[in-house]
């Protein structure tokens, strides 16, 4: 058998399993199978960093909380609740690392200028850079900032990342009701902060 | 989900998601090197672990249960104790049942053998007997 060929049977293997069966061989140390777990839940665990951390640390902090999940996997009682499990380890590495930065007194996710917004979207996007949409998203990432971590995270899972508040109240081991009250004042939060800064909804 | 909002929440959960910031692109190596430092810390088994921590708790319990019970049979009184006029009719019958088999059986060739402490062996004395 050529060497392609046996890519293309392993290959094949994965993508018949479900997700629930790739945490089962993980839990059984299956590197690979864990590898199609990362590419599947990266970018979610990314973003939901990014707006809780800023880009400072994003690519460390992103691979210590796929890290931590592999060494707790077989801790994982339901496979099932993989996806919610992922998203406690991420908001558990985001909160130590807000912690270990105000220690040495940081400024946690600083707010970038425009100035450097728009370097770093050119960096990265070919397009022409859009002024308003850079303001627009200043503003956000402001409006984000401006409120408090434990307001900003339900705000980023249920409205950026649309997380049920359900799996929210289990993500952060919290009643739904708090989910839904701290929902409640963080949006009205941003929406004081973006009228100030002249945006009416 | 966005459809139960009051109207000013879902404008205002349309311009996040419309515009919030994206993350900067992830490094290229980021997977290699998690796959690395994954391959680097291989996983215990878990099967021995859990044969462990089951079988330490069994050996307790079992050893529990092991000395309860004995303490239990140490502490048993035995039954015919328990009854005292059940007991003064044992020992009295078996005293008389002594005597009277003694009065029966006793021949001057037991009664010599029983009062010999010098007696060779018991076997010899009961070949004698049965000649």
């Amino acid at each position: 058998m050529l060497a392609s060929d046996r890519i293309a049977v392993t290959e094949n293997k994965y993508t018949l399993l479900t997700e629930s069966e790739l945490v089962a061989l993980s839990c059984n140390g299956d590197s690979e199978s864990f590898r199609l777990l990362y590419q599947n839940y990266q970018a979610k665990v990314r973003s939901t960093l990014y707006q809780l951390c800023g880009s400072a640390m994003l690519d460390d902090l992103l691979q210590e909380v796929f890290l931590r999940a592999w060494k707790g996997l077989p801790k994982l009682k339901q496979a099932e609740y993989f996806s919610t499990w992922i998203y406690r380890i991420c908001w558990n590495v985001a909160t130590d690392y807000r912690r270990k930065l105000a220690k040495n007194n940081h400024k946690v996710g600083a707010v970038p200028d425009l100035e450097s917004m728009m370097w770093e979207n050119s960096s990265y996007n070919s397009q022409e850079t859009d002024l308003m949409q850079l303001h627009y998203q200043d503003l956000v990432k402001r409006g984000l900032e401006h409120l408090n971590l434990s307001h900003r995270v339900v705000i980023v899972l249920h409205d950026l990342e649309d997380i049920p508040q359900k799996k929210i109240a289990q993500i952060l081991d919290i009643p739904v009701g708090t989910v839904k009250s701290r929902l409640y004042h963080a949006r009205n939060t941003l929406k004081k902060f973006l009228q100030q800064q002249g945006i009416t909804f | 989900m966005k459809n139960f909002l009051p109207d000013d929440d879902r404008d205002l959960v349309n311009f996040l998601q419309q515009h919030h910031p994206t993350p900067p692109p992830a490094n290229p190596h980021v997977e290699a090197q998690l796959m690395e430092l994954i391959e680097r810390q291989p996983r215990k088994s878990t099967k021995n672990a859990s044969g462990l921590f089951w079988f330490l708790p069994g050996a307790i319990a079992m050893g529990m249960v092991f000395t309860w019970n004995n303490q239990r049979f140490l502490q048993q009184t035995p039954q015919f104790a328990q009854d005292r006029i059940n007991l003064e009719l044992f020992v009295v019958d078996s005293w008389e049942e002594t005597i009277e088999d003694s009065y029966f059986s006793a021949t001057p060739e037991a009664e010599i053998y029983q009062l010999l402490s010098t007696a060779e062996s018991p076997q010899v004395m009961t070949s004698t007997t049965f000649k």
